[in-house]
């Protein structure tokens, strides 16, 4: 088991004109492997939740006990916390700092207190990982770097830990689409390669659907699903209701099943729907040409 | 970190206060200021201190919040408790020990020390708990307007202010966020000599200083798309108005700043039928 959350309760400014309940009762396991999304409408609570796994916000009330380290102990060996949550924030290009990209990837290793042969090595193999080239771009300054650039740059510093749970705070706001896609595709390169487990907030419902293993939804402060898209989808209205939206297949498969086509829940790829649809009109046989 | 930086402390309410125009509570303020100073006897500390309570009261703000402000200033309040309680040697000595006397007139020159500094820090900011950093700016910009005759650039100062006001919550979260950022990389801010603890912020200054160059540069390209041009022909969106709770604010302050001096010319009769108050100096 990798992350257990126990009735993890969270208030801002408490007792003060601006208090604010932002976690009621949140109990949540995520288990090794998982591709966790997490969403909600602005102000539900998930950033503050994220920010709690690697103990950027402190622990109130509850139990969370992240790979092993228990945040609710008055002792908690911080480095090694954050050695093993990787944190990228929203807008991750925002936290760049030093003269070359090489000292920004270098600056997260370096806090670990690693030999210097072993921050070469992991800089270098996560400047790869994010697709830049090391000898083009090591010594640049990172301020010249273009915007989908500083980004990649920025997430290798934080894999650069080498951290077995990545959590990502809306990674692709503000990009293009096809900006969108690379950074969508390396998340999903690290979770098949380095980093076994992932938790990501987004509020594109058709990427949450095609990436994410399974899916927490929060509303004021609560999680109210824990599902694997498939299922989830199905409950579109409570969604909608939430301020929610449910991706576009999805939504085509719930009109088909309300028509009384019975579609399986398992097409949340167009591939899978065009084929699924293909078999329906041609009585069971999938058409050659799709 | 930085969430707990009480800046433009302005506590949300509907109270009598609140509704009061900015201009006038800001000369009420002044004059409250004078006032504290003519102050001489503690039954005029009792009569502004009342006053404080009716204000307070009025304003419907928690109690707790006014006491906070002066949290700023508390160790000014010991320093000179101090300095005033070992160093005003007039009139009888109450307690020896070594070095230190301490004697009734600097018991009495700090006790009012303390009043009139608590007295002045509550009453001020009972001014920013009520008033909104916005309407605040204006009411400066409004009050100064006299200057423009002397070529003062008033509504430059004012603009300035408030788009200070504006932003410094921005790059507050901001930084906020960057330190966050850094210490999800392992930064450390908390350990290490004053040099290594310095060079611990680089990586939060330098993001911070670039965030808020682009912010000013695209505040600056957004006022030019529409065409600000400066104090000509500007008009205003929110009109300061001054209402019967003006006159009503201005009548109370006056009749309690009347009742101080009074009391300064009364105090020789009343400490002579009160004699335990003073100790008999």
């Amino acid at each position: 088991m990798s992350i257990v959350i126990k009735d993890l309760n969270f208030v801002y400014n408490p007792k003060s004109a601006f208090e604010k309940h932002a976690l009621i009762d949140v109990s949540l396991t995520v288990e090794e492997g998982e591709f966790l999304a997490v969403i909600g409408h602005t102000g539900s609570g998930k950033s503050t939740f994220v920010q709690h796994l690697n103990g950027l916000v402190k622990l109130q009330s509850g139990t969370l006990i992240v790979d092993g380290i228990d945040l609710s102990q008055k002792k908690i060996d911080y480095k090694k916390l954050r050695g093993t949550v990787g944190m990228v924030f929203q807008y991750p290009e925002y936290q760049l700092f030093a003269d070359t990209v090489y000292n920004d990837v270098a600056f997260g290793p370096k806090n670990l207190k690693l030999p210097q042969e072993e921050i070469d090595e992991r800089v270098r193999e996560a400047l790869a990982l994010v697709g830049m080239d090391f000898e083009y771009v090591s010594q640049k300054s990172p301020f010249e770097l273009s915007g989908g650039e500083k980004r990649r740059v920025a997430i290798a510093g934080v894999i650069a830990m080498r951290p077995k749970i990545l959590v990502l705070d809306e990674p692709t706001a503000g990009l293009d689409p096809q900006g969108k896609k690379e950074i969508l595709d390396l998340v999903t390169k690290l979770w098949k390669t380095s980093t076994p487990t992932i938790v990501m907030i987004s509020h594109d419902m058709n990427e949450v659907a095609k990436y994410a293993t399974r899916v927490a939804v929060f509303d004021m402060g609560r999680v109210v699903y824990a599902e694997p898209p498939q299922k989830l989808f199905e409950r579109q209205d409570e969604l909608i209701k939430m301020g929610l939206d449910v991706p576009t297949l999805a939504k085509l498969r719930n009109y088909l099943v309300s028509r009384g086509v019975d579609v399986p829940s398992d097409c949340l790829t167009v591939d899978k729907m065009a084929e699924i649809l293909a078999k329906l009109k041609n009585g069971g046989e999938v058409c050659s040409e799709t | 970190m930085f969430r707990d930086v009480a800046f433009g402390q302005y506590y949300p309410g509907d109270s009598f206060l609140h509704k009061m125009d900015a201009r006038v509570k800001m000369v009420l303020s002044l004059v409250y200021l004078i006032c504290i100073f003519f102050i001489q006897s503690f039954f005029g500390f009792g009569v502004i201190f009342f006053l404080l309570a009716l204000i307070v009261a009025v304003s419907k703000v928690p109690v707790r919040s006014v006491l906070k402000s002066i949290k700023p200033i508390l160790i000014l309040l010991i320093f000179t408790t101090l300095l005033n309680l070992f160093f005003n040697l007039e009139g009888e000595t109450l307690v020896q020990w070594w070095i230190f006397r301490i004697t009734t007139g600097g018991l009495i020159f700090s006790a009012k020390m303390i009043l009139r500094l608590v007295l002045l820090v509550m009453g001020m900011s009972m001014l920013t708990l009520t008033t909104t950093p916005v309407d605040l700016t204006a009411a400066i910009e409004s009050l100064l307007k006299p200057l423009n005759v002397v070529h003062f650039p008033v509504h430059e100062l004012a603009f300035i202010m408030s788009i200070a006001l504006r932003l410094i919550p921005s790059i507050m979260e901001e930084t906020d966020r960057i330190i966050r950022a850094q210490k999800a990389r392992g930064a450390d801010f908390e350990s290490g000599n004053i040099f290594k603890r310095a060079k611990a912020f680089i990586p939060i200054l330098i993001p911070m200083f670039i965030g808020a160059f682009k912010r000013a540069e695209e505040l600056a390209v957004a006022m030019d798309a529409r065409c600000y041009k400066g104090a000509k022909g500007r008009t205003k969106m929110k009109i300061l108005k001054c209402g019967w709770r003006d006159a009503v604010g201005a009548v109370v302050l006056v009749l309690f700043f009347a009742a101080v001096i009074t009391l300064n010319y009364l105090e020789p009769a009343l400490s002579a039928s009160l004699p335990w108050m003073f100790f008999g100096a």
